[in-house]
């Protein structure tokens, strides 16, 4: 078995705010349902990596950058909308 | 009663000013229109087409905090490159890198890739406080630029944003800071994105028009919280020196007015004056038809004064300077020597080369440097034909209150005649910015052209109300009374003269 993940994912928030909490839910529901748990899931909050967000210019949060596999994909928002959130991500 | 009326005056411009704490931007004549700069610590809004100036004011802001009030500034841009737009201010006369070097200007390019964005659901842009908090704290900056909002935006859900760029503004707000924003002008909304204009504290308007294929820069002040502005549009114009308002001079009281008095190099013409001629700092029109000796008239006011030591530049719209220089020889006045001595300047354009406004500029820049007593503007008729009558003449009225404010005499001379002023009455409203009106004509009396002189208005003295001869030779001017005029024929039941003259005053 490859224990390494085939999927790789940040996930940018601002603060305790309900629509992070609404993000990192859902993230987490749909990342679980469509991948399984064949990904790993990095939460990081704007305010305390400013560095971090700096340098992968982030301006809208929540948004969910997809690292590995190649190329790069980025979902903004509160990631509610499964279909759109599954087809992004199958898609591309 | 003059110190009482200026004690008056400076109460008003107290209360103007001291509404709310301002930020002096250090645009000429725009600090003057809202009586103090932009409103400290809030937002303001600047809103134009394209090309219109705004990120060029937004970056004089800048420039001018860092330069003269040692205040940092950030610049954020959404549209160009941060080294495009080093390069594009680089011909301004500062080294924007080294200020950058020395932590007091901070530029940031921002920008959303649109291609490989993907929405799903609610989403805010706290982001973007993080990168703008990150930037003022570096170096600790009182002034921001956000150059044009729109771009960064432009694909994301415009219903979600608004409440953002209500939260953005209050942020800014809140980290005091003086901050200007930029935004497009839109269609249905005051900006396109109909961007909250009730958030931003100050919105202020940048046109640019194209009037008879000349283009003009308009600004105006659309609202002002707590603060009192002049509301109208202002010209200004954008070259190598930076960005300069228009404004007309606020505190006409307080001109130094002179007693002193200037010769118009015509001795005859002097007597016709009081016998002393023009006050100094006033503006003399002298006004009539094609070939009365109208550049003559101003030549010999030019001699004197250089003879006088005195300074004086001599703006030429029609002939050359090297054509002045030879006509004038031919009555018997030689400028070249005055040139050579350094008494005598030329500003020699084409009025088709520029709009007004950078005629004036770059006029009121050799001001700036040469410091003349006697300006001579031959002729402004030339001037009207770019740009309406109306906007010369505000133009105009404008040049000349910041001409007096100098103590500068100022000696124009214009092609209108009385029965041009029947035709196009328009050009009759000159009179009002006029001190001395002398108007010259030339009337045919046996197949022979003879040249007539007579003052219109001259404010503040008894002047003569003859109508004289007035002839030019080799040697000069010389005015005589009409009788010695051959024969004395004058063609009055051409035309009521002095009902023509009664209407005008």
């Amino acid at each position: 078995m490859n224990t390494k993940p085939l999927y790789r994912f940040l996930l940018f928030v601002s603060g305790d705010s309900l629509i992070t909490k609404k993000a990192i839910f859902n993230c987490k529901k749909n990342l679980d349902n469509i991948l399984k748990s064949n990904y790993e899931l990095e939460i990081l909050n704007v305010f305390e990596n400013p560095k971090l967000a700096f340098e992968e210019n982030i301006l809208v949060v929540p948004i969910l950058i997809r690292k590995i596999p190649l190329p790069e994909l980025r979902i903004i928002g509160d990631m509610s909308n499964l279909e759109l959130f599954k087809s992004d991500l199958l898609l591309t | 009663m003059e110190l009482e009326m200026n004690s008056t005056q400076n109460k008003i411009s107290e209360y103007l000013s001291n509404t709310i704490e301002k930020t002096r931007t250090g645009i000429c004549g725009f600090d003057e229109i809202t009586f103090g700069g932009l409103p400290k610590n809030r937002p303001t809004l600047v809103v134009g087409g394209i090309g219109t100036g705004k990120t060029f004011m937004s970056m004089h802001f800048l420039l001018n905090g860092v330069n003269h009030f040692e205040e940092n500034g950030v610049f954020m841009t959404f549209e160009e490159k941060t080294n495009e737009l080093v390069t594009n201010f680089s011909n301004f006369n500062i080294d924007i890198d080294e200020l950058i070097k020395k932590k007091k200007l901070y530029f940031e390019h921002l920008h959303i890739a649109q291609y490989e964005l993907h929405e799903s659901g609610k989403y805010n842009i706290d982001g973007l406080f993080v990168r703008i908090e990150h930037a003022v704290d570096t170096i600790n900056a009182k002034r921001i630029v956000l150059d044009s909002l729109d771009t960064l935006f432009t694909n994301l859900d415009i219903n979600m944003l608004r409440n953002e760029f209500k939260k953005l503004f209050f942020w800014l707000k809140e980290k005091k800071i003086t901050a200007i924003i930029t935004a497009e002008q839109g269609d249905i909304y005051l900006t396109r994105l109909g961007l909250e204009e009730n958030v931003a504290d100050c919105v202020i308007e940048l046109t640019n028009r194209i009037i008879s294929q000349i283009s003009t820069r308009r600004l105006r002040i659309m609202k002002y919280r707590g603060s009192f502005h002049a509301n109208n549009e202002y010209p200004f114009i954008i070259d190598n020196e930076g960005m300069n308002v228009f404004p007309i001079a606020t505190n006409l009281i307080e001109y130094n007015i002179s007693n002193n008095r200037v010769s118009s190099g015509i001795k005859s013409l002097d007597a016709m004056l009081d016998g002393k001629g023009f006050f100094v700092g006033t503006s003399v029109l002298v006004s009539g038809s094609a070939g009365t000796g109208k550049t003559s008239l101003a030549a010999f006011f030019a001699k004197s004064n250089c003879e006088n030591k005195k300074k004086c530049l001599l703006c030429a719209f029609e002939e050359s300077s090297k054509q002045i220089v030879r006509n004038m020889k031919s009555i018997g006045i030689d400028l070249e020597q005055y040139v050579t001595s350094k008494n005598l300047f030329f500003y020699y354009a084409r009025p088709t080369l520029q709009n007004l406004e950078l005629h004036f500029m770059r006029i009121k820049s050799i001001i700036e440097v040469e410091k003349p007593d006697v300006i001579i503007l031959d002729p402004i008729t030339n001037l009207m034909t770019e740009g309406l009558n109306s906007d010369v003449r505000s133009m105009l009225t404008r040049f000349i209150d910041y001409l007096k404010t100098l103590q500068i005499s100022v000696m124009f001379t214009a092609a209108i005649t009385l029965k041009s002023i029947v035709i196009n009455p328009s050009d009759e409203g000159i009179s009002s910015m006029v001190d001395t009106w002398i108007m010259v004509e030339d009337i045919v009396t046996n197949n022979k052209r003879n040249r007539i002189i007579y003052i219109l208005k001259s404010r503040g003295m008894p002047h003569s109300k003859d109508v004289k001869a007035f002839v030019i030779s080799n040697d000069g001017i010389d005015i005589y009374e009409l009788d010695k005029i051959e024969n004395n024929v004058l063609p009055e039941n051409k035309y009521n003269r002095s009902a023509l003259i009664g209407n005008i005053i």
